[in-house]
């Protein structure tokens, strides 16, 4: 299993295309933030030093779709075996198939989780250079684990995706859609205050926000302290809960509980995956 | 190795019966041809030879194995009809990838296999770049990595030059001998097929003749001669008076006589009309001429 892991990764990492493509919605936001978003947001902010606190928020909301469209990218490496005819190749081996699937799953976890990181780098790499941002390299190993934790969401819910998808020419359609979306979702073209609350409403139906508030929490904690210092009481959360930093249900939500609504997301994907893979291994010698 | 039996195989899609009741005992080591046209329903025989496809009723077992255990799979190698390697790697990742998905694959063995199919000086190149031929040799060595008692190659040589399915050909005759394996071939190549220990035709997913491709000839292909005479019409009609169905084909006679004797006892009789004349048994397209009433499509 750990050959075929490898090959997976490898067939990942050493396609450029597939590399581009995987990142494009988060380099979008990226790109799209540095360019005009942030000038937009900045002269809505009062205090000073506002790249301190935008550029990590800015992170943490591509970070998340970075997982989204990762994972979601690397899983499609099973639906293109499954149609070429490579995965029925693959069960003439001694894997039986719930090992292949473990072994895609495996690899899309990893991939969602090495991406992240990688996108992570070059992020602040960009920001340490051009706004003189410091790096927070303190945070590493809570910046590895919520990678980590992402990932195995995102890979969920990839899984989930692609249940419905049986030809590669599906994927290109719904990797646009999922990549589009992502950003919306999670919050990273505008603040989720900014949006009409319907729509707010529809963006915590999925983990994205939660998982941007997790980076958030994170990433813009010192930057927040910072600023808000002496400040009247209840700006902090304002600001807080206008920018996706913390969510709101009836109450604001705990750390705790934005890691039990992800956790509740990631069981309740691999149940419904689960029961629509049931049919899946019928599909594998689509090519015959 | 144990006799490989299906019995009363089917496989329906929807409303369409692909495979219809299919009873075959394949003995070990030998060499086996699945002849038919395209959508005979060889292809789905295959994938459900492969455990891939489950059939809708009806039994492969190999000794006590079935195609569903990981055991059965592991006596087997298949060559799919399509190129199934992953194009973005070199052939030697190919192929130690998959040599490490079975267990106990011997490097000397994978050295072996690609030396005999004159893969060495390919190894580094991707997948992806190789030829139809180069990519089937690739093909059939992976499907040997696992040492199979059964080989299935689904259509093999389709769109191959000549050179490289002698080459395939030697090659895996080569190790049927060795590994005392037996093999299984679909095809529509009549020449593939006339090599054959045994061959089953197939059409509309039945098996309508099956024998040794020499009692197949003997039942179903006439002798066809051709014969030169320096009166070709005299020599015509007389053949046609004796009953004998003669052509006339610029200025050479032509017909069919049931068998050997019959054409000797032809020439004797005409011999004074005859200056040159060619004999030759039908081939597997007459064979299928007179089974189906149809050339092999």
């Amino acid at each position: 299993m750990f050959g075929f892991i490898k090959r997976n990764l490898q067939l990942f990492f050493t396609s450029g295309s597939n590399l581009f493509f995987s990142v494009l919605g988060a380099l979008i936001s990226f790109v799209l933030y540095i360019v005009f978003l942030k000038m937009n947001m900045a002269s809505s902010l009062t205090f000073s030093g506002k790249s301190a606190v935008l550029d990590p928020w800015v992170i943490s909301g591509t970070l998340t779709v970075t997982a989204v469209t990762t994972t979601l990218n690397a899983l499609s490496q099973m639906i293109h075996d499954r149609e070429t005819g490579t995965l029925a190749d693959f069960l003439m081996t001694k894997l039986a198939y719930w090992q292949l699937q473990t072994a895609y799953l495996v690899s899309a976890f990893i991939i969602g989780w090495l991406m992240q990181l990688v996108m992570a780098i070059l992020m602040y790499a960009y920001f340490a250079m051009v706004d003189g941002l410091s790096i927070p390299w303190e945070l590493t190993p809570q910046l590895i684990g919520i990678a980590g934790f992402s990932s195995l969401v995102w890979t969920a819910f990839s899984l989930l995706c692609l249940s419905f998808v049986k030809r590669v020419d599906t994927l290109g359609k719904l990797g646009t859609i999922v990549g589009t979306a992502a950003g919306f979702f999670a919050g990273v073209y505008i603040p989720i205050d900014s949006v009409p609350s319907s729509a707010q409403t529809l963006m915590k139906l999925t983990p994205a926000p939660y998982d941007a508030a997790i980076y958030r929490q994170l990433l813009m904690k010192t930057a927040l302290t910072d600023k808000f210092n002496g400040a009247v009481q209840g700006q902090k959360m304002a600001f807080e809960t206008a920018f996706g930093v913390r969510l709101k249900w009836e109450s604001v939500l705990s750390l705790n509980d934005v890691y039990g609504v992800m956790i509740a997301f990631l069981i309740g994907f691999v149940i419904v995956a689960l029961l629509l893979m049931r049919r899946s291994r019928k599909q594998v010698m689509v090519r015959i | 190795m144990p006799d490989l039996i299906i019995s009363e195989l089917t496989k329906t899609f929807q409303t369409k019966v692909a495979v219809n009741h299919l009873n075959m005992q394949i003995p070990a080591n030998k060499f086996i041809a699945f002849l038919g046209p395209n959508g005979a329903g060889k292809s789905t025989t295959v994938g459900m030879l492969t455990g891939l496809t489950q059939p809708t009723s009806g039994q492969i077992t190999l000794g006590d194995l079935t195609p569903e255990t990981l055991a059965y799979r592991q006596q087997i190698g298949v060559v799919f009809q399509y190129g199934v390697l992953d194009e973005q790697l070199t052939v030697r990742q190919n192929l130690k990838l998959r040599a490490s998905m079975y267990p106990n694959v011997q490097q000397s063995w994978l050295d072996r296999i690609i030396h005999d199919l004159g893969l060495t000086s390919l190894l580094d190149q991707r997948y992806g770049t190789l030829s139809g031929g180069q990519r089937r040799r690739v093909d059939i060595s992976r499907a040997m990595i696992n040492r199979p008692k059964l080989l299935i190659l689904d259509e093999p040589s389709t769109g191959l030059d000549i050179q490289t399915r002698t080459v395939i050909w030697q090659v895996i005759h080569q190790l049927r001998k060795e590994l005392k394996m037996t093999v299984i071939l679909t095809t529509h190549y009549l020449e593939e097929a006339e090599d054959a220990d045994y061959v089953y035709v197939i059409d509309h997913g039945e098996v309508i003749a099956a024998d040794s491709v020499a009692q197949l000839k003997h039942e179903y292909a006439q002798v066809e001669m051709t014969l030169c005479s320096p009166s070709p019409e005299t020599l015509l009609t007389n053949l046609q008076q004796d009953g004998y169905a003669a052509q006339l084909e610029e200025d050479k006679v032509t017909l069919t006589v049931p068998d050997a004797q019959t054409s000797i006892d032809t020439l004797v009789k005409y011999r004074k009309l005859i200056s040159q004349f060619d004999s030759h048994e039908g081939d597997m397209n007459t064979i299928f001429l007179a089974l189906t009433g149809k050339e092999i499509r």
